[in-house]
């Protein structure tokens, strides 16, 4: 018999690979954009950064955090703080500021401890609330309202002879593969699989030997520090940021709508939201006016005709089509019926 | 020698009494039968036995350890393990997925093989829960438990809502783990089944136990029958 456990080996095979060749396809059209094209790339990719890492959460975990943003914004400071003040190399700050901010996520679950679906949501808003205000407040580190300036960039190597701002758009990209790999190994780990249990029900999953605090704790990590990477990201290509990028308003709440219109708990369908949500109403901008009005009407018309996101279209379509072509006869199936 | 002994176990809500002072013992190695009337406190036993709900007085001993009742999930790392009286699975996850969250705790989880195939889940493996037919949700819900290796496994209620043929199957199950060395603490509404299963029986009546005793010894009894048996023949002639 076939062992009832084994489904995850071939499948993140495919995935890494198809996730691969993606990227692949992604750097060679992106060598071909203009520099304003460039930039829209390179803001999609870091929004599906920060999308598929609130997946894990959301999605796998059934934790709406609305302090995403901001912990999006603490890797950011911390890689401006690290690179502009104290003179670390790019490369030197990025996983501190991934790790740093996973750190703090671990502390948003543990002060979470205990509260679940809508106290939960505003506790975290609450806390994205504050880390926004800690970023105007302390304007000594962060430079306040008025923003941080003069992060540097990203050290180029001499080997890749590329603009910066392809570089960057490069960057973004690679980073979302890394973050989609590994949040594809995380889902499929023990721990994804507790993560799921936790998401499901609380107390069957106790019931089992879940240890739910640890899921829920790991997930959290596991989720911030991707966002602490997007941030550090995101400063160095940016070179200026401030506040205002790291809103619950703003970057929380559209974090949300990536998610669910993408469709939640899948990974890649949150990669087609923050494509969708973030690098088409730029590349379509007539005037900013109607880029958000193009968003709000997006918004409407998935959540209307694609409840549960994107990808679940994609994935009927999909399913239909391989239907129709061929009507693959399990092979399991039929040795079972050939053996008496 | 005895598997789990209740000592004075005593739960309260507010102002309902669950438990009012609890002793049993179940030796090692039986199937353990518990029947009471509604309300009795069979499934507030299970829980402070499993660890979800803390009693308000008395302890139990597991094997050899004093100190019980333990938090729920070292219940579990020690080989106490429950089902639930309303079927629980993950509803919304493939029977796969189910299977894989209890290999999770499971000391091994190479036995989950043997059990999809014990239960009949295997052709229904990549099906969504929420969409089985009754039956095979209770028993997933008792693999679910199984998977987990326990040395004591508590059934709520599992032949509840099933056709006959569906209860000699599950039967037949739990029969097939107790002769691999699980003692069972099953409690049932299902008299017939659980005189059948059981090789001794307790009787709860309002949080107190009435009667311990083979199930022949049960049958005879009077107040037994007055409380409970009497009452669920009068039930049926309604
Ligand atoms: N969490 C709780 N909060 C308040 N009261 C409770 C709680 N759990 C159980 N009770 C009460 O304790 C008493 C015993 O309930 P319990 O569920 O243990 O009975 P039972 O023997 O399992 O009954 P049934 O055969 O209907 O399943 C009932 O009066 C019930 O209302
Ligand atoms: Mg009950």
């Amino acid at each position: 018999m076939m062992d009832p456990l084994a489904s995850s080996r071939h499948g993140f095979i495919r995935t890494v690979a198809a996730a691969s060749a993606m990227l692949v396809a992604a750097c060679a059209v992106s060598l071909q954009l203009n520099d304003y094209y460039l930039y829209v790339v390179t803001i999609g990719a870091i929004f599906a950064v920060l999308a598929v890492s609130f997946d894990v959460l959301l999605g796998y975990t059934g934790y709406l955090s609305l302090a995403h943003g901001a912990l999006y914004g603490l890797g950011a400071y911390i890689c401006a703080v690290l690179t502009a003040r104290h003179g670390l190399p790019f490369w030197a700050a990025l996983p501190v500021a991934g790790l740093a901010t996973g750190a703090a996520g671990a502390l948003v679950a543990l002060l979470s401890f205990r509260t679940r679906g809508l106290y939960f949501a505003v506790l975290t808003l609450g806390i994205g609330l504050v880390g926004h205000q800690l970023f105007l407040v302390f304007d000594q580190v962060t430079g306040g309202v008025g923003g941080f300036v003069g992060i540097p960039g990203p050290e180029q190597p001499a080997w890749l002879p590329v603009s910066p701002v392809a570089y960057a758009a490069l960057l973004a990209l690679a980073l979302l593969w890394v973050t989609f790999v590994a949040a594809s190994l995380f889902v499929r780990s023990k721990l994804g699989a507790a993560c799921l249990a936790v998401r499901e029900d609380i107390t069957l999953a106790r019931a089992l030997g879940i240890r739910v605090a640890a899921a829920r704790l790991s997930a959290f990590a596991f989720s911030a520090t991707f966002a602490g990477l997007a941030g550090a990201l995101f400063a160095a290509i940016s070179s200026f940021i401030a506040p205002e990028s790291f809103t619950v308003l703003g970057t929380g709440f559209q974090l949300v709508a990536l998610v669910v219109v993408g469709g939640m708990g899948t990974l890649w369908g949150p990669v087609v939201g923050a494509i969708l949500l973030t690098a088409l109403p730029e590349a379509l901008r007539v005037a900013s006016t109607y880029s958000l009005l193009a968003y709000g009407v997006l918004l409407l018309v998935c959540v209307i005709f694609a409840p549960k996101g994107i990808a679940s279209l994609i994935s009927a379509a999909v399913r239909r089509f391989r239907g129709k072509s061929k009507p693959a006869p399990d092979p399991a199936r039929l040795r079972r019926e050939a053996t008496p | 020698m005895s598997l789990l002994r209740i000592n004075g176990v005593e739960a309260r809500f507010g102002g309902v009494v669950a438990l009012a002072g609890v002793t049993l013992d179940i030796p090692e190695g039986v199937i353990f039968g518990l029947i009471g009337p509604n309300g009795a406190g069979k499934t507030t036993l299970i829980n402070v036995v499993s660890g979800l709900v803390k009693p308000t007085a008395g302890s139990i001993t597991f094997g050899a350890e004093a100190g019980g009742p333990w938090p729920i999930a070292s219940a579990v790392s020690r080989g106490i393990v429950r089902t639930f009286q309303q079927t629980r699975a993950f509803l919304g996850l493939t029977v796969r997925e189910n299977l894989r969250i209890a290999a999770v705790s499971s000391p091994d989880p190479a036995c989950i093989e043997e059990l999809v195939d014990a239960c009949g889940l295997a052709p229904v493996l990549d099906r969504v829960a929420g969409d089985l037919p009754y039956a095979t949700l209770r028993h997933l819900g008792i693999a679910l438990a199984l998977a987990l290796k326990p040395r004591l496994l508590l059934l709520d209620e599992p032949a509840v809502g099933l056709a006959e043929e569906e209860v000699e199957r599950l039967g037949a199950l739990v029969r097939r783990w107790h002769a691999g060395g699980i003692t069972v603490l099953l409690v049932e509404h299902n008299v017939r089944f659980l005189m059948e299963m059981s090789d001794r029986v307790a009787v709860l009546d309002r949080g107190a136990v009435l009667f311990v005793g083979t199930p022949a010894e049960c049958q005879d009894r009077q107040e037994v029958i007055d409380v409970y048996l009497g009452r669920r023949q009068a039930d049926a002639a309604d």
